[in-house]
C-alpha cells in the first residue's frame, strides 16, 4: 500500500532527469487515449508447487513481490483456474488467491536435438568424440544432451494480489535444479492445457494435477 | 499546437530500419525512426576485449538469472555474460505456442536491433530462389527477378562491406567483395578434396561476411576500420568493423539532419485515417513511462523484424470478416512462417596436419558450401525439393583438449603440445512455405507495455526432415573425401524452428492481392502508404542467410517510395 506513491514519485523524478528521447530531438507527440490499463508483468520461478514472483520492470528489477503456493485446480469457464495462498515478500500476511492460466510457451531444453541424439550415426568408432568451438556455424553439432521437456515450459498466469489494484500477468519458468516435484506439476498442468486445446476429457489430467498439488512438499 | 507530420515513420532501427533511414533521408525525406528499446552507448557498453577472469561469472553469466529472465534467449550461443544485454527479457516480451510445438524467437531491443549481434554471413539469392516455383512447381515465385535486385545488392554491399571470394556460381551469385579471409590449412584440404569429387555445383568457399578486411570509405564520414580479428563480434565492435546499423547507416542518416531517432518507443499499432483508408501514423507506448503516444507520417515502413512487424499489423485492426489485422484482405497475413532447418551435418578429426598450435584465434568466419541439390537434372533429388548449404570450418579448437586421454602432468603436457584438427559441416536447409505455419495474436497474454502478444505455431515437415537426412550423408561423404577420421554424422531430428534466427515470411510479397500482403515494392496492397521491408516480406526462405537480401529489398522499396513522393502519391 505504501509502495505505490513512492514509485510514482520515483518515476516522475527519473522521467524528468532522463527523458526517454533525450538523444533525439523529441518529435511533436500527441498523447493518445489509453485503450486499456496495461497489465503489470512479473516473472515467476516455480519450485515444487511454490512460485516466487519478482519484478521485471526497470524500477526495481528482480525485487521479490510475493510467493504463491498452488493448492488446487479446477476448470472454470473453459480455463484452468488455480487456487492457492499468496504471501507478500517480507510480510507475514497471507491471502487466498485464485489465478487463471492464460497460455503457455513450449521450449525444447535443447534446440538442437540432433546433436547428441541416439539417431546420430557414427561412421567410425569415436573413442574421444571431437568437440569444436560453438558458434553460429557449428552450434547444431556441439550442443548439449537432449532433455525431455513438458511441452509447456513457460506458463502465463493472471492473478490479482490483495495489495494491487490491477491484475498481474506472471510468466512462470521452472527452477532448473532439485525440482522434481515442480517438473511433475508442470507436466500435469501441460496435460490439462493439451486437453483444453483438443477438447479431450479433462477428468483424468485434472485429477492427476490435484493429486500432485495435494501432496506435501 | 499543430501535429508534426513526418514524410516517413520507420519502425525499427536494425539492419533494415537503418537502411530505410539512410536511403530516405539521403533522398531528402524527413524521417522518424521508432526504436522499441533503449539507446545503446557503444563507448560504455561494448566489452569486446574483456577476459573471462574479468567477468563475475567468467563469461558464462549468472545461470540462475539467465534461466529466470531469459529462458528462451539463453538458448542462443551468443547470449552469455558479455552479450546478454543485447537480448530481451523473455517475460517482459512474451509470446506463446501450442503445447509441444516450441519456437525460439530470439530478439534484441535497442538501437541497432539484432544488427549488433547477428552472425554477419551475407549471401545473395539467385533465380533458383526467386523463381523456385517455376522450376519445381511448389509455392510461389517472388514478384521480381534476381536481375532486378542486382543494383540494390551492389549498393548495399558497397556501403556495408562484404568480404568473400569470387566463385562464379549461378546458384550463389558473387557480391561486390572486399578481399576474402583466408582458409585454414584444413579448409584448403577440404576445398581440394571436394573439387576432386567432380560435382560442378559443389564448392567450398570462404564465408561471405559483413566484416571489413580492409578499411572502407576512407576520407569520408562513413569511414570504418578493418577488422583486427579479436573474434568477439557479438559483444559489440569498438572499431565498427562489422556491419551494424548503429555504426554505419544510422550515423549516415543522422548526418543529413533529416532523421529523428526515438528510442524507448514500443510500437503498438498503425493509426488509420478512416476517411481516406490510409495510415496516419503509429501508436506507441513509452518504454519507460508507459505513456501512450501517437506520431504521424505520410508513409509508414515496418522494419521491426519479421515477427514484430507482422504483430504490429495484426494488432492494428480487430478481427473483421474472419480475418485479423490490417492489410489482410487476402487472409495471408501471419501465414507462411519459415526458418531454416538445421540438425544435419558431420564432424570429425583431420589427420595429417601439424598438431602444433597454429594461431587461428579471431577469424569470426567459417567456410560455406552453397546449395548443390535440385539445381539441374543431375542434382535432382527424389526425396525432397529445394536444397541446403553448409557452414562450418576446420581448426584447432581449444575444446578438443576435452578429448585428450590421460590425467595429471601427462595430460597437461599433451594439452599444451597436441592441438588436433577438428572439421565440421552444419546444414542450413530451405523451409518450404506452408500456410499452416502461422502466427496470430494471443488475446490473453500481453507484453510489459500492455500490447497483445504473438502466438506462434510452426513445425518443420517431411521435406525438411528428408533434407536433413541428406545433409548427414553428403557432409559425411565430403569429410571422408578429405580423409577425416572419427566422423560422426547428424541426421536429425530437426532443429527447433526459430533457433537459426532466420525467421521470414508472414507478410509475403506477391503478384496477386488475393494471395499476398505486399506488392513487388513491399507496399501493402490494401493500404498504399504502408510498407514492410524486413524478412516478413519473404515468399520463400531459400537456404542462404537472409539479412543481405532484406537490406537490398529495403533499398529498392525506399527508392520506389522516394519516386512516389516526387510523383505526389503521398
Amino acid at each position: 500500500m505504501i509502495v505505490k506513491p513512492r514509485i510514482r514519485i520515483l518515476i516522475a523524478s527519473l522521467a524528468l532527469l532522463f527523458p526517454a528521447a533525450s538523444v533525439a530531438q523529441r518529435p511533436a507527440l500527441k498523447p493518445a487515449r489509453r485503450a486499456k490499463a496495461p497489465l503489470q508483468v512479473a516473472s515467476g520461478l516455480m519450485t515444487g508447487n511454490r512460485i516466487e514472483v519478482r519484478r521485471t520492470d526497470w524500477i526495481r528489477e528482480g525485487a521479490p513481490l510475493f510467493e504463491y503456493a498452488i493448492a488446487g485446480a479446477a476448470i472454470v469457464e473453459g480455463r484452468l483456474e488455480l487456487t492457492g495462498t499468496l504471501r507478500e515478500a517480507g510480510g507475514q500476511q497471507t491471502a487466498a488467491v485464485r489465478a487463471t492460466m492464460l497460455s503457455t510457451t513450449a521450449r525444447s531444453a535443447n534446440p538442437w536435438p540432433s546433436a547428441a541424439s541416439a539417431t546420430a550415426r557414427e561412421r567410425a568408432p569415436a573413442r574421444n568424440q571431437p568437440e569444436g568451438e560453438r558458434n553460429e556455424q557449428t552450434q547444431s553439432l556441439y550442443s548439449g544432451a537432449t532433455e525431455t521437456g513438458s511441452g509447456c515450459e513457460l506458463l502465463y498466469l493472471k492473478l490479482t494480489a490483495p495489495f494491487q489494484r490491477e491484475p498481474l500477468q506472471i510468466g512462470v519458468v521452472l527452477a532448473p535444479r532439485d525440482n522434481a516435484r515442480g517438473i511433475e506439476i508442470n507436466q500435469a498442468l501441460c496435460r490439462v492445457a493439451r486437453a483444453i486445446k483438443t477438447g479431450a476429457d479433462l477428468a483424468e489430467p485434472l485429477g492427476r494435477l490435484n493429486q500432485l498439488l495435494s501432496q506435501k512438499s | 499546437m499543430a501535429q508534426k507530420v513526418y514524410d516517413a515513420i520507420v519502425v525499427g532501427s536494425g539492419a533494415t530500419g537503418g537502411w530505410a533511414a539512410k536511403e530516405l533521408t539521403a533522398r531528402g525525406l524527413e524521417v522518424l525512426v521508432l526504436e522499441a528499446g533503449r539507446k545503446v552507448r557503444p563507448e560504455e557498453e561494448y566489452n569486446m576485449v574483456a577476459w573471462p577472469y574479468e567477468m563475475p561469472f567468467r563469461g558464462f553469466g549468472n545461470r540462475a538469472e539467465l534461466e529466470r529472465t531469459q529462458p528462451i534467449q539463453s538458448r542462443n550461443y551468443a547470449c552469455n555474460e558479455y552479450s546478454r544485454k543485447w537480448f530481451v527479457n523473455d517475460l517482459e516480451n512474451p509470446y506463446t505456442t501450442p503445447p509441444d510445438r516450441p519456437f525460439y524467437w530470439i530478439r534484441g531491443r535497442h538501437t541497432g536491433g539484432r544488427s549488433l549481434q547477428w552472425g554477419r554471413q551475407s549471401y545473395r539469392l539467385s533465380n533458383f530462389d526467386f523463381k523456385a516455383k517455376s522450376l519445381d512447381g511448389y509455392g510461389d515465385d517472388w514478384p521480381f527477378t534476381y536481375e532486378e535486385l542486382i543494383p540494390y545488392y551492389e549498393r548495399v554491399e558497397e556501403f556495408v562491406g562484404i568480404s568473400g571470394r569470387e566463385e562464379k556460381l549461378p546458384q550463389l551469385p558473387d557480391s561486390v567483395f572486399l578481399p576474402p579471409m583466408n582458409f585454414t590449412c584444413g579448409e584448403w584440404k577440404l576445398r581440394q578434396a571436394v573439387d576432386r569429387m567432380r560435382d560442378k555445383w559443389r564448392r567450398v568457399t570462404i564465408g561471405r561476411v559483413a566484416i571489413l578486411t580492409r578499411p572502407i570509405h576512407q576520407g569520408t564520414p562513413d569511414a570504418r576500420a578493418a577488422c583486427h580479428y579479436c573474434g568477439n563480434c557479438e559483444r559489440g565492435c569498438d572499431t565498427n568493423s562489422y556491419y551494424a546499423s548503429i555504426s554505419s547507416t544510422l550515423p549516415a542518416a543522422t548526418r543529413t539532419r533529416k532523421m529523428t531517432l526515438l528510442p524507448n518507443a514500443v510500437a503498438s499499432h498503425i493509426v488509420m485515417d478512416k476517411r481516406t483508408g490510409r495510415a496516419r501514423g503509429v501508436h506507441y507506448v513509452d518504454g519507460v513511462t508507459r505513456a501512450h503516444r501517437e506520431v504521424f507520417g505520410k508513409v509508414v515502413l515496418l522494419c521491426a523484424g519479421t515477427l514484430e512487424s507482422t504483430r504490429i499489423l495484426l494488432n492494428s485492426a480487430p478481427v473483421e470478416g474472419g480475418t485479423e489485422g490490417l492489410c489482410n484482405s487476402s487472409g495471408a497475413l501471419g501465414h507462411y512462417l519459415m526458418d531454416h532447418a538445421g540438425g544435419g551435418g558431420a564432424s570429425g578429426v583431420l589427420p595429417g596436419l601439424t598438431t602444433e598450435y597454429q594461431s587461428q584465434v579471431g577469424r569470426a568466419n567459417g567456410i560455406y558450401i552453397p546449395r548443390f541439390r535440385n539445381l539441374d537434372r543431375a542434382s535432382k533429388q527424389a526425396g525432397f525439393l529445394r536444397g541446403y548449404g553448409f557452414q562450418g570450418g576446420a581448426n584447432q579448437p581449444v575444446q578438443m583438449a576435452k578429448g585428450i586421454p590421460g590425467f595429471g602432468a601427462d595430460l597437461k603436457r599433451k594439452t599444451r603440445e597436441q592441438h588436433p584438427w577438428n572439421i565440421n559441416l552444419g546444414g542450413f536447409g530451405e523451409c518450404l512455405a506452408r500456410w499452416e505455419n502461422h502466427v496470430r495474436i494471443d488475446r490473453d497474454v500481453v507484453d510489459a507495455w500492455g500490447i497483445p502478444a504473438l502466438h506462434i505455431d510452426m513445425a518443420f515437415g517431411d521435406n525438411e526432415r528428408a533434407m536433413i537426412e541428406d545433409m548427414g550423408n553428403t557432409a559425411g561423404e565430403m569429410l571422408e573425401a578429405v580423409g577425416a577420421t572419427e566422423i560422426r554424422i547428424s541426421q536429425g531430428p530437426t532443429s527447433v524452428p526459430g533457433i537459426l534466427i532466420h525467421e521470414v515470411g508472414t507478410a509475403r510479397m506477391g503478384s496477386d492481392p488475393k494471395t499476398s500482403v505486399l506488392n513487388k515494392f513491399n507496399q501493402a496492397w490494401d493500404v498504399g502508404n504502408v510498407f514492410v521491408t524486413d524478412g516478413a516480406c519473404y515468399v520463400s526462405s531459400a537456404n542462404q542467410n537472409p539479412t543481405l537480401t532484406m537490406m537490398a529489398i529495403t533499398a529498392r522499396a525506399c527508392e520506389y517510395i522516394a519516386e512516389e513522393f516526387k510523383a505526389g502519391s503521398f
